[in-house]
Formats: C-alpha cells, sequence, structure tokens
C-alpha cells in the first residue's frame, strides 16, 4: 500500500537539506526546513516551504532534539521525515520516535540501523553468509588485558575503531606494540565522547588497500539492487576528501562479485531505503567487508551521475511503499564521475578548521558539472557545524577527461575569504599517482610531501606580483558587507581612481 | 610611488612606476613588471602578466581583496595587518621555534592532561590532550625541557592561541637551536 507524501520535513541542515529540497520540488512535494538562530539566511531556510527556528542552543537542543523535532513535524502535518546524513540520521531512537508519533521515517527500520550500526554486532551476523571480513577482533571483553591480548594476536600494524563509530572518530592506528595502550585510551574517550559508548573493535591493517563502497537499495517487496561501486581512498584521518566512480581495480567479475555480497547483506537483514556497502580491497583484490551506513552518503552525487538516477527520489518511493524503480539488469554505469570535496581547514596547518566568512564560491560553468553547497551570500564559517563547505562533482566520457573536468571546475569554484583545502585539491589530482590510479588509502600519507612543497620561488614572486599590482588597480577594501554583492564590473572597478595620480609620475 | 601591502600576512612593497585605468607597471622584489586588465567579470579578471595571459579569480570584502590565482593558490592582501583569530599562523610557527610555549592550535576543551608541573619531559612526549570539532589532538612537547607551568585545567573551554604550557628548555636544545 502506498502513502501519497505530500509534505516532508528535513531534520538537516546545509547542502544535504538543500540537495534533498531539489528533489522534494521535482516531485511536488511540500518542504519544512528546521534552522538555528545564525541560519535563517541560509539557502536550507529560504528555499523550503516553511522553515521552523530551532532557538541558538547546543547542538543537543537543536538539531538533535528529537522531542523538538518530533512536536514540529506533527504541528506542521508532515508525512515523512528525512534526516540527512549525520544528525540523527542513524539513531534508531530517533526512527522509532518517528515512528510512534505516525510519520514515515525515510530510511531503514530501527532495527535494522541498530543492528548494522553496531560493528560488533553486524559482523557477527555477516559471518553466517561467508561475507569476508578483516581479521580482527570484536569481542564483548573490553578490559585492557583481553584487548591487548587480541592485539598482540592480530599484530601490527592494527586499527582500533569506535564500535558505535563512523567518520573517524574514536579510531587509532597503532604501528608499534608498545603504542597499543596510549591508543586504545584515546579512542575509547573519543569514542565516548562522541557517541556515548566506549567499546571498540580491533583489525588488521591492510597493505595497497582501496576503500571501495556499494550502493544500495531496497524495497518493502524483497528487492534489492545495488548501483554499482564507489571508490573513496583519498582520505585523512579516515574522512573522505575525493570519491570517484567506477573504481580503476575492479574488473567485470569482481565488481559482479561484490556487487552480489552487497546485496546479499541487504537480503539478510531486510533492508529498505539508500544504504552503502564498505568493502576494503587490497593489492591482491582481496575484498572484506568493514561496514555498512544506513543512509545517504555524502558522496552520493557520483553515483547519480553515472547511473542517470535520483537517489533521493528512489528514497522517497521506496519510503511511500513503491517498489523500486528499476531492476538489477535495467542498471548500468555511464562515464566517470569525481567528487571534491571542500573544507574550511587549512592544509598548512595540519588540516585545521578554519573559520571566517565566505566572501564569493563560485559556481562551475560546463556540463557535466554540479556544486552541492549550502552556503548563501557571505556566509559565516564556524566551527559548531561539520566543516564541508561544498561538493564539487564531475562527469566525464572517462577518467583522465573526468580529472581534467575537475581540475577546470575547481577554477570555476575558488572559494574566496577563507582558508580551505582547495588548493590541496587541485594538488591532489595534478599528482602523477592519481592520474595513473594508484589510489590506495594511505595515498595523502605517502604523497604529502609532494603535495605540500612549495612551487620554485619564482612563480611565487610572480603571482606575489600580479597580486600586489591587482591590488593596487582594484582597491583591497569593500566598503560595508553590500560591496561583496557588486553588481557588475562597473562597480568592482570603484577603485581604480587609486591610480590615478600615480600617472603623473 | 612606493605602495605598501599586507600579502598573506606578511608586509610587501611594490614600486609603482607607471599607472593608467587598467594598466600598471612597476618594480616588486627587484623585477620589473607589468600588468594590464584585459577584462573583468564581477569575481573575475583576465589581465596579461608580462607575456602570460591569466585568468584570476577574485573578491574585495570588508577584510580585504581575497585572490586566486591559476595555479590554484590563494592571496589575501590588505592595506594594514589583518587582526582575525584565524590567522595565527605567524604566532603558531613562533610558538615552536621558540618553544616555550604550546598554545592551542584552535577553540576546544582541555580533555586531558599528561604533564605536571616540574616534570621533565622529552620532544614529542604527549602533555595534553585538546578536543575540538570532535576529533582528539594530543599537543606534544616541542622540545626536551622541563614543564614551568600548565595553564589550563581539566575541562576547561579554550580559545585559539591560548597559552596552555609553558617550559623551561633543556639546555642542550638551547644550544642545538642557537647552532641552527
Amino acid at each position: 500500500m502506498t502513502v501519497v507524501i505530500k509534505k516532508i520535513m528535513i531534520a538537516n541542515r546545509g547542502e544535504i537539506a538543500c540537495r534533498i529540497i531539489r528533489t522534494c520540488r521535482e516531485m511536488g512535494i511540500g518542504v519544512v526546513s528546521i534552522y538555528t538562530e545564525s541560519e535563517k539566511d541560509l539557502p536550507h531556510v529560504l528555499q523550503a516551504d516553511e522553515a521552523v527556528c530551532l532557538g541558538s542552543g547546543s547542538l543537543h537542543e537543536t538539531y538533535l532534539n528529537i522531542p523538538l523535532l518530533i512536536e514540529i513535524a506533527k504541528k506542521h502535518h508532515v508525512q515523512a521525515i528525512h534526516p540527512g546524513y549525520g544528525f540523527l540520521s542513524e539513531r534508531p531512537q530517533f526512527v522509532r520516535a518517528v515512528e510512534a508519533a505516525g510519520i514515515i521515517f525515510i530510511g531503514p527500520s530501527a532495527l535494522v540501523m541498530q543492528l548494522m550500526g553496531d560493528k560488533i554486532q553486524s559482523k557477527k551476523g555477516l559471518e553466517s553468509i561467508n561475507v569476508p571480513l578483516i581479521p580482527g577482533y570484536h569481542g564483548k571483553d573490553q578490559d585492557l588485558a583481553s584487548l591487548k591480548q587480541a592485539a598482540k594476536k592480530i599484530g601490527v600494524p592494527l586499527l582500533i575503531k569506535a564500535s558505535a563509530g563512523g567518520g573517524g572518530k574514536g579510531m587509532r592506528l597503532v604501528e608499534k606494540e608498545e603504542d597499543f595502550e596510549l591508543a586504545l585510551e584515546a579512542a575509547k574517550r573519543e569514542a565516548q565522547n562522541a557517541f556515548g559508548d566506549d567499546r571498540v573493535l580491533l583489525e588488521k591493517y591492510l597493505q595497497g588497500p582501496r576503500h571501495v563502497e556499494f550502493q544500495v537499495f531496497g524495497d518493502h517487496f524483497g528487492n534489492y539492487v545495488h548501483l554499482f561501486e564507489r571508490e573513496c581512498s583519498i582520505q585523512r584521518r579516515y574522512q573522505k576528501i575525493i570519491e570517484e566512480t567506477p573504481c580503476l581495480a575492479l574488473t567485470p567479475e569482481l565488481r559482479r562479485k561484490m556487487g552480489e555480497a552487497a546485496i546479499e547483506i541487504c537480503r539478510m537483514v531486510k533492508y529498505s531505503g539508500a544504504g552503502t556497502i564498505e568493502f576494503m580491497l587490497d593489492h591482491q583484490l582481496n575484498f572484506y567487508f568493514l561496514e555498512m551506513n544506513t543512509r545517504l552518503q555524502v558522496e552520493h552525487p557520483i553515483t547519480e551521475m553515472t547511473t542517470g538516477q535520483d537517489l533521493v527520489r528512489w528514497q522517497i518511493m521506496v519510503a511511500s511503499g513503491a517498489p523500486l524503480p528499476k531492476t538489477q539488469a535495467e542498471l548500468f554505469q555511464q562515464g566517470h564521475a569525481i567528487e571534491m570535496r571542500l573544507y574550511a581547514e587549512n592544509p598548512d596547518e595540519e588540516f585545521l578548521p578554519t573559520s571566517g566568512t565566505i566572501y564569493h564560491l563560485g559556481q562551475p560553468r560546463g556540463p557535466g558539472m554540479r556544486l552541492d553547497s549550502g552556503l548563501g551570500q557571505n556566509s559565516e564559517i564556524n566551527i559548531n557545524f561539520d566543516p564541508m563547505l561544498a561538493k564539487l562533482v564531475v562527469h566525464a566520457q572517462d577518467r583522465s577527461c573526468a580529472i581534467q573536468k575537475a581540475l577546470q571546475a575547481l577554477k570555476d569554484v575558488p572559494v574566496l575569504g577563507i582558508t580551505s583545502n582547495h588548493h590541496f585539491l587541485t594538488r591532489i589530482l595534478e599528482h602523477e599517482a592519481f592520474k595513473a590510479g594508484k589510489t590506495y588509502t594511505h595515498f595523502i600519507a605517502t604523497h604529502g610531501p609532494e603535495l605540500f612543497t612549495l612551487v620554485d620561488d619564482e612563480i611565487l614572486a610572480q603571482e606575489s606580483a600580479c597580486a600586489l599590482a591587482l591590488a593596487q588597480l582594484l582597491g583591497v577594501s569593500a566598503e560595508g558587507k553590500h560591496q561583496a554583492f557588486a553588481h557588475g564590473p562597473w562597480e568592482s572597478l570603484g577603485a581604480w581612481t587609486h591610480a590615478q595620480g600615480v600617472s603623473a609620475l | 610611488m612606493k605602495k605598501k601591502y599586507i600579502l598573506n600576512s606578511h608586509e610587501e612593497q611594490i614600486d609603482v612606476t607607471s599607472s593608467a585605468p587598467g594598466e600598471l607597471q612597476g618594480i616588486y622584489n627587484h623585477q620589473y613588471f607589468k600588468l594590464n586588465i584585459i577584462s573583468l567579470e564581477t569575481n573575475m579578471a583576465r589581465i596579461q602578466f608580462m607575456d602570460k595571459y591569466l585568468e584570476v579569480s577574485f573578491v574585495k570584502s570588508p577584510e580585504g581583496l581575497f585572490l586566486r590565482m591559476p595555479s590554484g593558490r590563494s592571496y589575501h592582501v590588505t592595506q594594514s595587518v589583518y587582526k582575525r583569530s584565524k590567522n595565527h599562523s605567524k604566532n603558531h610557527q613562533d610558538a615552536f621555534i621558540n618553544a616555550k610555549i604550546i598554545k592551542s592550535p584552535m577553540p576546544g576543551k582541555v580533555l586531558k592532561i599528561m604533564a605536571k608541573k616540574g616534570q621533565k619531559v622529552t620532544r614529542g612526549e604527549p602533555v595534553m590532550i585538546l578536543e575540538a570539532m570532535k576529533m582528539e589532538h594530543t599537543l606534544k612537547a616541542p622540545l626536551d625541557g622541563e614543564i614551568e607551568n600548565i595553564l589550563a585545567k581539566v575541562g576547561d573551554t579554550v580559545k585559539g592561541q591560548q597559552e596552555l604550557v609553558t617550559f623551561k628548555i633543556a639546555a642542550k636544545e638551547v644550544a642545538k637551536n642557537e647552532k641552527n
């Protein structure tokens, strides 16, 4: 029985809220957005049909405040809630609260979410269907002695991961046995703070690994499909930076095998909605299950571009009780897509988060380019939210064309006003090893020095001269915020008058 | 005519020898240069710099002029010293060179303090753990030395660049630094 969804509340903000709004518009569905005091001018608020202010408290009082969100949803008579990613998207208690209020949660059931969100339990379940797992310790005993003994058995290098974790939080790499204790302590503390659960698991650290994940979908009729892979090997501290699809390392045979394994996992737990099965692929092309994410991923656009499907539309359809729009045989990959994540961080200062104002973001100007951003004019970036500023996505006929297009897209989106990883992304895309497809998860650690190397002094001096000359010709400051909205070339010419007196010299 | 600017937090100077609307010649870093603006859009200038044609993205803001060159590097130009909390790169480096103070690299919360006042520490030894952006940052002793004072306690919310730990530097380190 399908439900007609007429209005959706988005329990999220920023680029993903804007992304969901776009599909809702296409489907003729109304949108209720939520926001905090400081966000009232952001696109996810302005683009909504109705927007509700959550006040100005901490995250727990606003975006993570389940009773408040349910109250708003009820008051505005929404039929469904889309959680986006992050925030409450993977909290089973939120799913239960939504469903108890008679509202559809756009995502899997609380039970499946709980199972797959718990990395220890999910791995136990998978052993029964022969999905390969990375050698490791997923045991209940969490005392130091047991963990130490398990670590010894697995051997270094090994990873300590938060059982309830994700996004690199509560994760530590141990390269020497004597570092284990200190790393364990830190991982447990980080896990406790981030997830309220300090249980950890241990895992063998693989050689030459690639992070390859499969987009999966299930409906309420026992249909399951995958929408192929995404390679997300370019990471730093387990945060993805560049993702692409297809993955160069996969043969059609391996792709089929991994896809089938992904679908088997969905079938086992009767998964419904959008999910991602993450695998590690080692240099001998052995693949191991890593985890399942029970939500729409940040990097979903590259799958949309290569398969021509709208994954948010799929999510809404499945949630409304409709069957999957396509069968496996009807899905195929076309061309190559790359996503670059722009972060407010400073690569030259150990990637510390930066804050400030973005005075000009830019817009890509070409076919096959997409900018997903939740930023408005002169958006203030503060450290209270995720440091991701925007996602720049390109699609081209093959990988080398996609890399060229990605570099051009970065030029179209200069991100001015705040220190970002913009130039770092350029350096990665231009790197020979990246172009050759040698994208292993330790890419940045391996090529770090080359990615940061300063160019020769001559070019630096030329660019400095350019910058100073332009400062002299254009002027350096705009009075008041409005100048940054300059409407055309003539307004921005204002300060040329600076130079007039000089010409007499 | 000499013009001073702050370029990426460093004071720089150009000597403008001739200038007309959209055109400028001068000396920078003992080198002659000539720049013409060929066309100008709201946030994009097409310029001729010596014999090269370049597209430069820019924005003028209350915080100065921000530019991005075709190489991908960004530049920030202001008239005078620019004060903003995020612009602490120089201080940050100084702290390491002098190595007498550990400052918080960013706003955050003190999670754990591993060292005590008067304790001897070796270079790289973890001294304090800060939590920021839900990630932990371990602050390590920059050199061999002795902890002179700890200026924060567990649970404190600290600002970026706040002084957290001061050191007495071991004599051999001082000698090493001087040699360098």
